[in-house]
């Protein structure tokens, strides 16, 4: 008989059906499986958006400034989509095998290229989509804050990064409009999808 | 105070809304106006996430008509027909065209419809 509180648990020792990591959430409160269902949308719409912005960017030729910014939106949503994947496996679920069903299922729009683009209009669907990224993280924060410390950990980083793009799309929008300078205090990157927040740890994540 | 046939009476609805518990809330939902909008400002608490009628988060489902004749949904980016036939509406970009109850919360229904009609839909 062991002393060690934590030496066992509810999973026999050996068992490979079952985790603690996924055990030790559901007795802080943590409903795993729909936690892990929104992980899968929120990857979706990263992946999606990584995707959809390497449109977006393609077409904003001629405004190199917005280009670069662009681009650094583009990689830091795929470096989310990379980052939280692995963490739907650890909690027993996985990506869809087809890439039609992940799309479909994605939480945030597919950012389509506008119609007659224009660098105004580009920055709007670059916008929302980062707004729509923040409501999703947030929500992920507030199901995971105190109970499940690993995936909160990585939605806040996400977070961090997708409340940066969104003040970046607004200093530009401020200033594609006329509007006056809505200045969103950040400098550049150092390396184009450096992503400082999500890809700071010493794991692989390339 | 509303009087038939003044201007106010053609520039809102009145679109009653109503939670799980059976309590009932009344919005007045000015001309061109999306419901959650007016919902919030009214300071009701609905779940949302998108906002531009992709995610299903505001799910709604209308009550005493055809949803189609009760909510215009055109500004949804992803809203079907089939949405529309089972009653269900999307109060971040639906916009009432006439007085209205609508069942809030319906996030879960519309997932399983969107699951039997085939139809694409964020499952978490």
């Amino acid at each position: 008989m062991t002393n060690k509180p934590h030496a066992s648990g509810r999973v026999p020792v050996g068992d490979i059906s079952q985790r603690v990591g996924v055990e030790q959430l559901e007795l802080r409160g943590v409903d795993v499986a729909a936690l892990r269902e929104k992980l899968i949308d929120a990857a979706g719409a990263e992946f999606t958006t990584y995707y959809y912005y390497t449109i977006l960017r393609m077409w904003l030729a001629g405004n190199e400034d917005y280009k670069e910014i662009c681009e650094d939106a583009r990689l830091e949503d795929r470096a989310h989509f990379e980052f939280v994947t692995p963490r739907i496996y650890e909690l027993g679920g996985g990506i869809p095998r087809d890439i039609r069903d992940f799309a479909d299922r994605a939480g945030c729009p597919d950012a389509y290229l506008p119609d007659n683009p224009n660098a105004e209009k580009i920055l709007t669907v670059l916008l929302e989509a980062e707004r729509c990224a923040i409501r999703t993280w947030s929500e992920v924060c507030d199901l995971t804050f105190g109970k499940d410390p690993r995936t909160y950990d990585i939605a806040s980083r996400i977070l961090q990064e997708e409340v940066e793009h969104e003040a970046w799309f607004i200093e530009l929008l401020a200033k594609e409009r006329g509007e006056g300078p809505r200045p969103s205090g950040h400098f550049r990157r150092g390396e184009p999808g450096e992503a400082p927040y999500s890809k700071n740890h010493p794991f692989y994540n390339p | 105070m509303r009087y038939p046939g003044s201007p106010l009476m053609a520039q809102s609805h009145h679109v009653v809304l109503v939670f799980p518990d059976s309590r009932e809330a009344p919005v007045e939902v000015p001309e061109g106006t999306f419901i959650l909008d007016a919902a919030m400002q009214a300071g009701l608490s609905l779940p949302y996430t998108c906002l531009q009628g992709w995610c299903i988060t505001c799910a709604a489902r209308v009550l005493n008509a055809p949803a189609h004749e009760c909510v215009d949904n055109h500004a949804a980016l992803r809203y079907y027909d089939a949405d529309a036939e089972a009653g269900f509406v999307l109060l971040c970009t639906g916009k009432p065209l006439r007085d209205c109850r609508i069942s809030v919360y319906q996030s879960a229904a519309m997932k399983v419809h969107r699951r039997q009609h085939r139809l694409p839909a964020p499952l978490g």
